[in-house]
């Protein structure tokens, strides 16, 4: 499945199922996709869950940690791919990708990035 | 930094200016504002009546604000004393700048102020290598601000200059001003810096402070750091300094918690895996937070996967962390850059001391997994020869590290006739980081990890490690462990101060150690300040070469910590003297390096041209030499005290050691020691 829009990419990262380097992470990451939506991505100790729309509010400071990534569309197809040495570090820095929310927590997003090839095969 | 410029910090933000106050950037002159590895200001010019004033004296007491001293200059030799000018700067993201013009004379003047200002928004790596922008720059002016800008795509930064009631054009701010007899007149300018990733830095920016949060900040570096007490008064000043500025050193890296020191002003104002966690080390008896931050960052950091650009591999501790523009359209890679092999074993090893230190278990089990990924990296990734040894060789040959040890300058590891070494390169001190790590998370595995599988086999490989070493690295014509080994199986047969971090380790056979000693006590290492960098004599040998030849404290304070591991304490006291005797020649701060020079030669220790100042672990030197004059070692829940001290010192005592045994009196006294614990003071944790 070529991940050359953002669903395509959400459909991605929920047939991954399982990571085990995320072993010891629970949050989630709500990405807000201009003009296009929100998915959710959530970790509980390596399992992946995918959803559209925006992840449920925390209930106190000791829930666990919530992301929010707004990016365009393009951004994310990039940064799924890695094109030219994307990373999570590089498209904040740039000022294509606004985080918010447990900003520590973005980065274990990048464990995840990017894609692995056969999840990222162009047609 | 030399001594025509001053230099103020705080957090990611660092004004670079002459001692009148004036920034005017040239590719000789790194003068700047900058944030984040950017410079939002290259100009700032103060004139009065189209002249700028002469120069009466600069204060810079406090690492984030400096005042200057002015007079209009007259066009000659002399200054016009009827005016004097007050120029006060306090460092923010920005700063802020307050002009206060006195008319001393009894009649009314009229005079014109202006500052000229100018931004080039050159990151870090441009001003290094004088390399051109790509993105366009603009400018416009909204009520009382010049804005001046700079767009690439989405990258935008822009500098707001905000000047009440000025003139304001294109190239700056203008104040027609009229003084009273003996009147005054003041302005309060700012300057703000504006990013387009600025949302992600709203952490950092609301860890802001004010002048007085700042001025307690500071005075609650010193009130937390344990007391010094000495006969020896230029230590007591270069102990405070360099606890003032590992407190101004703090830098918050995007997307991660806390504050962690940085490397070094001006241009290292950024997160290096080596220079934390060395720096962490030589802190933790008197400010074991850096250490416990550092880990958490690093470890969040950590590689995985193998990605040649960057350098990356799974579980590899990274080098540097940038933000500037390059950065950002992936120009160079340090997003995170992972081109250093001695990063992942120091990691360990900052690991256990930190345990040693604190009895902070939860932290031990926390970063278990990291652990496990390093101690793989070292026996996987690091070993990129398969011979038991870990070296590196770039993956990305354009823009990557061509060394990856701490001496990273390309001529660095040569043989004795100059040539240089071939790839891969294993440097010797990163083997005997290797052996040391090994060692320790074996204790860290049998005692919390609940692994003694893990211990055995890391006990094991150690040992084999320390045995091929001693076999492999040693040069029984020099009598002395190689530099390195290269890729074609070479000993790499310079003389350096590397083999001083060996003894730090622990890998050297006790055979071999009064060898490795002589060497570093002999003319042709110790300068008579500190142990070169590489010895007089060698083909690559360069008093003034930056790994070459110079001075390093930070290698030194290892050095003498080193020596002391082998029982050699009279040389561990001559190293330390030496060095601790040079900070009176800067000021009592240390700078990163100084020239090689013999000390008989020139009486005083000679600037390197480019050094940092403040550089972190230079400021953390002192606090090891300190450690390692009173023998502090922390066994089990106590901590021992064994002391011994240089002939230019009678006593030396730290007060209140906090550590797993509570609080702790440590004392040394010339010629007898004296050990005393006050046990009125233990606390019980």
């Amino acid at each position: 499945m070529p991940v050359g829009n953002a669903p395509a990419c959400f459909e991605a990262l929920a047939r991954r199922g399982y990571e085990p380097r995320l072993a010891d992470a629970v949050g989630t990451w709500e990405f807000d996709i201009e003009d296009l939506g929100t998915w959710t991505v959530a970790v509980d100790h390596g399992a992946l869950r995918v959803t559209d729309g925006a992840a449920p509010r925390p209930a106190d400071d000791n829930s666990a940690p919530i992301t929010r990534l707004r990016m365009r569309e393009d951004e994310l197809v990039r940064l799924a791919h890695g094109d030219r040495h994307e990373n999570l570090f590089t498209g904040v820095v740039r000022g294509a990708i606004v985080v918010e929310g447990n900003v520590s927590f973005a980065q274990r997003l990048q464990t995840l990035l990017p894609l692995p090839d056969e999840q990222t095969a162009r047609p | 930094m030399n001594a025509d410029t001053v230099a103020i910090l705080e957090g990611n933000t660092f004004v670079v200016s002459d001692r009148g106050g004036d920034i005017d950037a040239s590719p000789a002159m790194p003068h700047g504002l900058f944030v984040d590895d950017t410079r939002f200001l290259s100009r700032w010019l103060l004139t009065v009546d189209r002249r700028r004033p002469a120069i009466l004296s600069t204060d810079d007491v406090e690492y984030f604000e400096a005042q200057f001293f002015l007079a209009p200059s007259s066009g000659t030799v002399y200054i016009d004393a009827a005016l004097s000018l007050m120029r006060k700067r306090t460092v923010a993201r920005g700063f802020i700048e307050s002009l206060v013009v006195s008319n001393h004379s009894s009649r009314p003047v009229e005079i014109e102020i202006r500052i000229q200002a100018a931004a080039d928004f050159a990151d870090l790596f441009e001003v290094k290598d004088a390399l051109h922008k790509k993105g366009t720059t603009y400018w416009r002016i909204e009520s009382e601000h010049l804005v001046l800008g700079y767009r690439r795509e989405e990258y935008v930064r822009e500098t707001w200059i905000v000047a009440p009631d000025a003139r304001i054009d294109e190239g700056g701010v203008t104040y027609q001003v009229r003084l009273e007899p003996h009147g005054e007149w003041s302005i309060r300018l700012e300057v703000r810096v504006v990013s387009s990733s600025e949302a992600v830095r709203r952490g950092a920016t609301d860890r802001l402070a004010t002048r007085e949060e700042r001025q307690k900040r500071v005075a609650h570096a010193l009130a937390e750091a344990p007391q010094l007490l000495t006969d020896w008064p230029d230590l007591l000043q270069t102990y405070q300094r360099s606890i003032v500025d590992l407190a101004a050193l703090r830098y918050f890296p995007l997307l991660a918690p806390g504050s962690l020191p940085a490397a070094g002003l001006p241009w290292f104002m950024a997160v290096f895996g080596r220079d934390s966690l060395i720096t962490s080390l030589q802190a933790l008896p008197f400010a074991p937070s850096l250490a416990e931050t550092t880990l958490r960052v690093l470890a969040a950091r950590q590689g995985t996967r193998v990605d040649p650009f960057r350098d990356e591999e799974p579980g590899k501790i990274l080098h540097e962390s940038r933000i500037g523009e390059m950065t950002a359209f992936a120009e160079r890679p340090h997003s995170p850059y992972f081109g250093s092999a001695d990063a992942t074993p120091l990691f360990l090893v900052l690991l256990d001391e930190y345990e040693l230190w604190t009895g902070n278990v939860d932290l031990i089990r926390q970063l278990e997994q990291p652990a496990r990924a390093a101690l793989e990296w070292l026996d996987e990734y690091g070993d990129r020869m398969r011979n038991g040894y870990i070296s590196y060789q770039r993956r990305n040959e354009e823009t990557g590290l061509e060394n990856q040890c701490w001496k990273d300058s390309w001529n660095s590891i040569v043989f004795r006739d100059g040539s240089l070494a071939g790839l891969p390169r294993a440097c010797c001190e990163i083997q005997g980081y290797a052996y040391d790590a090994r060692m320790r998370c074996a204790r860290l595995a049998r005692r919390f990890w609940n692994d003694a599988a893990l211990a055995a086999r890391l006990e094991e490989r150690a040992g084999d490690l320390k045995e091929r070493f001693n076999r492999d690295f040693w040069m029984p014509d020099r009598e002395c462990f190689a530099l390195a080994i290269d890729g074609d199986r070479r000993q790499v047969d310079s003389i350096t101060s590397n083999i001083g971090h060996l003894l730090w380790s622990g890998i050297v056979d006790s055979d071999k150690a009064p060898h490795v000693v002589q060497h570093l006590m002999s003319r042709s290492l110790f300068s008579g300040w500190g142990v070169r960098t590489m010895a007089e004599g060698e083909g690559g040998y360069n008093p003034i070469g930056y790994h070459v030849g110079t001075v390093w404290p930070h290698d030194n304070s290892i050095i003498a910590l080193g020596l002391t591991r082998y029982g050699y304490r009279d040389e561990a006291a001559r190293i330390a003297s030496g060095i601790l005797q040079a900070a009176r020649y800067f000021k009592h701060r240390l700078p990163e390096v100084f020239a090689g020079y013999p000390r008989e030669r020139t009486q005083f220790p000679v600037e390197y041209p480019t050094a940092c100042s403040p550089q972190a672990w230079a400021s953390g030197a002192p606090l090891l030499f300190i450690r390692t004059l009173l023998g502090l070692e922390p066994r089990g829940d106590r901590l021992t005290v064994d002391a011994s001290l240089p002939p230019e010192m009678e006593w030396l005592e730290v007060r209140g050691l906090r550590g797993r045994w509570g609080v702790i009196d440590a004392v040394g006294r010339r010629p007898t020691v004296r050990v005393h614990h006050d046990e009125a003071r233990r606390t019980i944790r």
